[in-house]
Formats: structure tokens, C-alpha cells, sequence
């Protein structure tokens, strides 16, 4: 779950920070750009070691939605529909609906842009 | 979710709208929604509670006793509810309320007397009082106890105001299934007969703008579903704010007129409020109408009239400031205004005729959706939705219904420079989960602080703060090296999870933004409320006994007064010893008219009566045959 989520841009940004003794708000430090290059390999790397048809992200959100990747934008709208309406905690007795909806959601956002 | 399902086998679950001013309640029964009337036979009830000697009113009751009582008599706790002492609103808010609010560690509390005791409540007390008072009204309806109910608010609070309200559930005594915005409520009340009918979906803008709050929210209903596309509103917006506006204007005339000043005097300002709410009613239908209160402040009566172009112009900047939302809804939702299909109006304030014209302006001449009751649709809305929570979806009507809220505000994290780094955008669809990375920026920083705003400014400071958490322990590294993610779950009832892991060590922590504010009730003032809420509600059975047995008595007494000066066939003594009694009874009743005496008391007067006047009459009767 955690894997499929992290499939996509994370944006990187330094935290609010402070020392524990001190409680004084510090000095820029940040190497985003660095930083992004760094960590990017290990995002793809632990999406690829999750379960479920991965090969990249594309693919995956349209596996997710029950489509190919060919699907026109209507066919994504209404896949995304029937599987609210199956999955949406409100309506599912599934008890992993809230899930199983999130990830129908980020599936759909990704794949409706 | 699982509250859903908790609730079957526990009765029917209603759906609430409680109100600024008005409440209103309604029960998905025999494959249709049926709003309750309330005892008086209104289908909406005062959102109103009054505190006297003799007892508690809540309602209808509560609102007619208002000129009165009016220090003692509670309104607008919608206005309160999840704010602090220290809000703008409050303060200004503060100075039209004939009540006392005191701030209690910023958190504000209402100051009433009540059994000659001065007593303090919280916003949630009183509108649970009002929720009590709803779930009452539909407990004598439907004929069963109620413990489910879906509660309303606008589609604008903020996630303390949510929370707030549903504490007030809490304390309530009932199981809040769900916390629904009113204008997507109010879009299930006007979407329920048409889903499915447009191929392609329909764009429903519903404009809801009732006592105390305006809400906007752009929904597109397709096959079924119903998905919130943005809302935008202004959570202190209002008929009130008319009314105040009015008030205003004719503190001013009395003033001029008669050279004196009732700004001073909470009766003679409520009588003239209680004027100005039906006058700016009747404006909505009439050109002028006119106010009359007799003897108003120091014997000095007012006649005055006013017209509509006059209301108009007094509340012109209100008006205007109503189209701004519609704009930031349909930009957020990316939406142009002529592929709208419809129009909504919701709420009693969309009555007036400026407000309509201003927005069929803005929609190019549109004609505007009047076809639902723009007082009942949000209960409506919060029926049809209580029933699908409820487990009652294998009737057809709302088996293929959903609901597809968004979250109202833009919620993030505060950074180091003081910026708002948002993780969900507003108006993103909920349930949802939304990952960011977070590093340190200090060599061997150990600890991360992490203040979670919402809000749409770009500095984190002028957002609302909802809550602040640590994640400690991270291991020692160069700055920028640890990594933290921070993730930001919101559940389908709006309620927000915030945690943050770092990797390398697998340090966790997390916070749920509940109760976590000073200006939030802890679970154990709840506890205390919750017990308090009990205590008032038996409070209330007990005024209601020896109001009946104080009735019981009243009638005897009058019986007998009438029985005797009948009967010809009682001697003199024993007649004048009865009439002597009752005439005794009756004047301690009078004596102790605006108070009531314990139920023993009345039993026992009764007792002492029935006494004197039992053994006569079985004499009479004796004699007789």
C-alpha cells in the first residue's frame, strides 16, 4: 500500500526544524535537488518490490481501474465510478474499503491527467 | 466505516441539520425521506435554548419566551462552536448577543442563570441540547429510541468546528454516523430523482445561504454519483447579519426620532430584533412593510415602516460579497459558468429577491433552481445519507447512491521559514492519503517539530494551527540526510491523521487531530458534560412531573370549586369547610405561581384536599340513597 503511494513525484522540502534544547528556528539547509536525485531510484525501488502488476507507474494505474492503457478518458471516468461505488467505505462492507478506495482515487487522478 | 455498520440493529438513523438559527430534522422511512414536525407542529425548530427557574426550554419554547428572558436565553451557539475567545468574530459577535460570553483559556463559554444559579456552558452543550431536542422530536415520530444520527455542518467549518459539532453529538448521547456538508446534503435532496438522467452528468451549482453561514459548492451528479468538484463559502454569513443590519438602522431612528437610546436594554433590543426578522421576511414578497412595537423603551412606542430598496441597500455589501465565492468555486473547480446546468438555492436567505437577481446576473440571465424546499433540503440530504449509512441501501432509491466529499481547506505543515508547505490541496476528494518527505536541517538533529495548519495562506501563521507533534529520536546524520514521511490521512468523515517515519530508524509518531487544541474539550470534560447533559435531561423529566402534578392538583381544586357551588344537597357547614380548602389551594398555587414546588409538596396539598372533600361527598352520597 505504502509502495503504491510512493509511486509518483514526492515533493522534498526541508522541515520545520528545531533542536530539541534550543527551540530556535535554524538555518536554511537543504539540497533538494540532490536530494530528489538521490532518493528517486529507491522510490521506484520500493514500488517495484510491492505486489501487484508493476512495471511503472502508468501501467499500474490502469491495472488498478481494471484498464489498459489504451482507455479513452470516458473509459477511465467510469471505471473510477463503478469502483467508487463498489469500494467507497460508505457503501462496501469490505473492510479494507477506505484503502482499497484511496488507491482507486490516486489511480484515477493519475490517470485522468 | 465501521460505525456504519455498527449502527444496524439500533432503529432508524436520522439526518440532522443543525442550524445558526433553525433546526431540522428528517428520517428516511417507507422508501422516502419524511421531515419531522416538531410538537408545535413546525417543521423546523429554533435553534434556541433558554435557561429559567423553572427548568429548561429548548426550541420553539425557548424562542417564544426570548423577549422575556433574553439574557437568559441562548442563540447562535452555531457561532461559536470550534472558535476561540480570542476570534474577530467572536468579539464583534459578542457585542449584538444579550447573553454573557466569558473566556475560559480562550475557549468561550456562555454565562447563564439558571435555577437562580449562574452557570456556564459550552457551545457544544447548548447545541447538543438542540440535538437532544431534534432527536426527541423524531423519537415521538418514528416511535423508537434514536441513536444514529447524520449531523450537518457548512460545507466552510473548519476542522475544529467539525469536531466541535460532533462532540456535541457526543454529548448528545448519540452516535454521530457522519458530519456531511449542508450543500452537498442539500444536492442529494435536489439530485435523488434525477441521477442518471443526463448522459455525460450534470455540473449542479448549490448556493446555500441560510441564518448564520453561506456555502458554495459545485457538484457534477453522474450515474449516481455525486462528487463534490470545490466548495468555497463564508462560514459567518447571514440572515442574522441582516437582521443586525436592520437593527442597527433603527436603534439609529429610535434615537433621532424620540432622543433615546435603547442600545442599553437587552428586552427592548430583542423585541426590535424579533421585528426586524419578520419584516425582512415580509420584504421578500412586499415592497414595504412596517414595524410597530408598543411602548418599546420607556413607554415610548415605535411605528416605522421600511421598504424593500431600503433593506437592499443596507445589506448591499453583504449581497455583493456572496457572488465572490461562486467565482472561487467554479476557478477551483476550473469550471466555466455556462457549463452549469443548475442553479440550486438552498437556505431561507436565498428568498430575497436581491440576492436571486445578483445571481442570475452573474449566470447570464439563468433561470435558478427553485424546485426544493430550500428550509428542509439539507435534513433531506442528511436523511437519504444516514439510510445508506445505516445499512438501509437495499432500498432501490439510494442503493446506487455515493457521496463524494472534498476536504474544504488546504492542510499542511508549517516549514522552517515560517512557509505553509501544503500535502492536501483543498478541495481534494476524501477519503484520501497524501504522502510528503521532510528532512532535517540541522547537523545530528535529533528531533522534528511539526505544526499542522489549515488554510489557504501561504504563511503557516495565518492559518489555523490544529495541532503540533514531535517525531524524536531520529538518528544522528548530516543535515538533509535523514528522510521523514509525513503522511496525511483523512477518513470519509473528515477526521485527520497526521504521522511522520523516519526510514532509517523506523521512529514513528503520530498525532489525531481531535481534542488536541486547549480550545478543544478533552475526553474527560466530554465525560463530565456527557454526565451533566444526563443530569439537565432529568432535571427536565423532574420539572415535567410536578408540572403535571402540579396540574393535577389545579384541576381538582377548580373541579370542586365548580362541584360545590352546584350542589344543592350539601349543608352550609360542610360546603363553606370545602370551599374554605380549595380557596386555600387555589391561593397557595397563585403564591407560588412563577416557581415549582416539589412533587411531594403538590401530592401532599393534594392529599390534604381530597381529605376534606372525599369524606363529605361519600357522607352526601350515603345520605342520599
Amino acid at each position: 500500500m505504502v509502495a503504491q503511494l510512493l509511486v509518483g513525484c514526492i515533493p522534498i522540502s526541508g522541515g520545520f526544524c528545531y533542536n530539541g534544547a534550543s527551540f530556535s528556528h535554524l538555518p536554511i539547509c537543504t539540497r533538494r535537488r540532490r536530494a530528489r536525485a538521490r532518493w528517486a531510484p529507491q522510490i521506484t525501488a520500493s514500488s517495484s518490490s510491492s505486489s501487484g502488476p508493476i512495471i511503472n507507474g502508468h501501467q499500474n494505474h490502469y491495472a488498478v481501474l481494471g484498464l489498459t492503457r489504451y482507455a479513452s478518458s470516458a473509459d477511465i471516468k467510469r471505471a473510477y465510478r463503478l469502483l467508487a461505488r463498489k469500494y467507497h467505505p460508505d457503501v462496501s462492507k469490505v473492510s479494507q474499503a477506505g484503502e482499497v478506495f484511496k488507491r482507486i482515487r490516486k489511480a484515477y487522478e493519475v490517470s485522468n491527467n | 466505516m465501521s460505525i456504519a455498520f455498527d449502527a444496524k440493529g439500533e432503529g432508524l438513523a436520522i439526518g440532522i441539520d443543525l442550524g445558526t438559527t433553525y433546526s431540522c430534522v428528517g428520517v428516511w422511512q417507507h422508501g422516502r425521506v419524511e421531515i419531522i414536525a416538531n410538537d408545535q407542529g413546525n417543521r423546523t425548530t429554533p435553534s434556541y435554548v433558554a435557561f429559567t427557574n423553572n427548568g429548561r426550554l429548548i426550541g420553539d419554547a425557548a424562542k417564544n419566551q426570548v423577549s422575556m428572558n433574553p439574557i437568559n436565553t441562548v442563540f447562535d451557539a452555531k457561532r461559536l462552536i470550534g472558535r476561540k475567545f480570542s476570534d474577530a468574530s467572536v468579539r464583534n459577535d459578542m457585542k449584538l448577543w444579550p447573553f454573557k460570553v466569558r473566556g475560559v483559556g480562550d475557549k468561550p463559554m456562555i454565562m447563564v442563570n439558571y435555577n437562580n444559579v449562574e452557570k456556564k456552558f459550552a457551545a457544544e452543550e447548548i447545541s447538543s441540547m438542540v440535538l437532544i431536542k431534534m432527536r426527541e422530536i423524531a423519537e415521538a415520530y418514528i416511535g423508537s429510541v434514536v441513536k444514529n444520527a447524520v449531523v450537518t455542518v457548512p460545507a466552510h467549518f473548519n476542522d475544529l468546528q467539525r469536531q466541535a459539532t460532533k462532540n456535541a453529538g457526543v454529548i448528545a448521547g448519540m452516535n454521530v454516523m457522519r458530519i456531511i456538508n449542508e450543500p452537498t446534503a442539500a444536492a442529494i435532496a435536489y439530485g435523488l430523482d434525477k441521477k442518471g438522467s443526463t448522459v455525460g452528468g450534470k455540473n449542479v451549482l448549490i448556493f446555500d445561504f441560510g441564518g448564520g453561514t453561506f456555502d458554495v459548492s459545485l457538484l457534477k451528479i453522474e450515474e449516481g454519483v455525486f462528487e463534490v468538484k470545490a466548495t468555497a463559502g463564508d462560514t459567518h454569513l447571514g440572515g442574522e447579519d441582516f437582521d443586525n443590519r436592520m437593527l442597527d438602522h433603527f436603534v439609529q431612528e429610535f434615537k433621532r426620532k424620540h432622543e433615546k437610546d435603547i442600545s442599553n436594554n437587552p428586552k427592548a433590543l430583542r423585541r426590535l430584533r424579533t421585528s426586524c426578522e419578520r419584516a425582512k421576511r415580509t420584504l421578500s414578497s412586499t415592497a414595504q412593510t412596517t414595524i410597530e412595537i408598543d411602548s418599546l423603551f420607556e413607554g415610548t412606542d415605535f411605528y416605522t415602516t421600511i421598504t424593500r430598496a431600503r433593506f437592499e441597500e443596507l445589506n448591499m455589501d453583504h449581497f455583493t460579497k456572496c457572488m465572490e465565492p461562486v467565482e472561487k468555486c467554479l476557478r477551483d473547480a476550473k469550471m466555466d459558468k455556462s457549463i452549469i446546468h443548475d442553479v440550486v438555492l438552498v437556505g431561507g436567505s436565498t428568498r430575497i429577491p436581491k440576492v436571486q437577481q445578483l445571481l442570475q446576473d452573474f449566470f447570464n440571465g439563468k433561470e435558478l433552481c427553485k424546485s426544493i424546499n430550500p428550509d428542509e433540503a439539507v435534513a433531506y440530504g442528511a436523511a437519504v445519507q444516514a439510510a445508506i449509512l445505516g445499512g438501509e441501501g437495499d432500498i432501490d432509491k439510494v442503493q446506487d447512491l455515493l457521496l463524494l466529499d472534498v476536504t474544504p481547506l488546504s492542510l499542511g505543515i508549517e516549514n522552517f521559514k515560517g512557509q505553509m508547505k501544503v500535502v492536501v490541496p483543498r478541495n481534494t476528494t476524501i477519503p484520501t492519503k497524501k504522502l510528503r518527505l521532510f528532512t532535517t536541517v540541522e547537523s545530528a538533529q535529533t528531533c522534528i517539530k511539526f505544526p499542522v495548519y489549515e488554510g489557504e495562506r501561504t504563511i503557516a501563521k495565518e492559518n489555523r494551527l490544529l495541532g503540533t507533534f514531535k517525531l524524536k529520536g531520529i538518528g544522528i546524520a548530516e543535515k538533509g540526510v535523514p528522510e521523514v514521511y509525513v503522511c496525511f490521512e483523512i477518513d470519509a468523515n473528515g477526521i485527520l491523521i497526521v504521522s511522520a517515519e523516519e526510514k532509517s530508524t523506523g521512529k514513528k509518531s503520530k498525532i489525531t487531530l481531535t481534542n488536541n487544541c486547549k480550545r478543544m474539550l478533552c475526553n474527560e470534560e466530554i465525560k463530565k458534560m456527557v454526565k451533566e447533559a444526563e443530569k439537565y435531561k432529568s432535571e427536565d423529566e423532574e420539572n415535567k412531573k410536578k408540572l403535571e402534578a402540579k396540574l393535577v392538583l389545579f384541576d381538582y381544586a377548580y373541579n370542586m370549586k365548580d362541584t360545590v357551588s352546584n350542589l344543592s344537597k350539601l349543608n352550609r357547614a360542610d360546603k363553606k369547610k370545602i370551599v374554605d380548602a380549595v380557596a386555600k389551594t387555589i391561593r397557595w398555587l397563585d403564591e407560588n405561581e412563577n416557581r415549582l414546588a416539589e412533587c411531594e409538596e403538590y401530592k401532599d396539598k393534594m392529599t390534604k384536599l381530597e381529605n376534606i372533600c372525599i369524606p363529605i361527598f361519600t357522607e352526601m352520597y350515603k345520605g342520599a340513597s
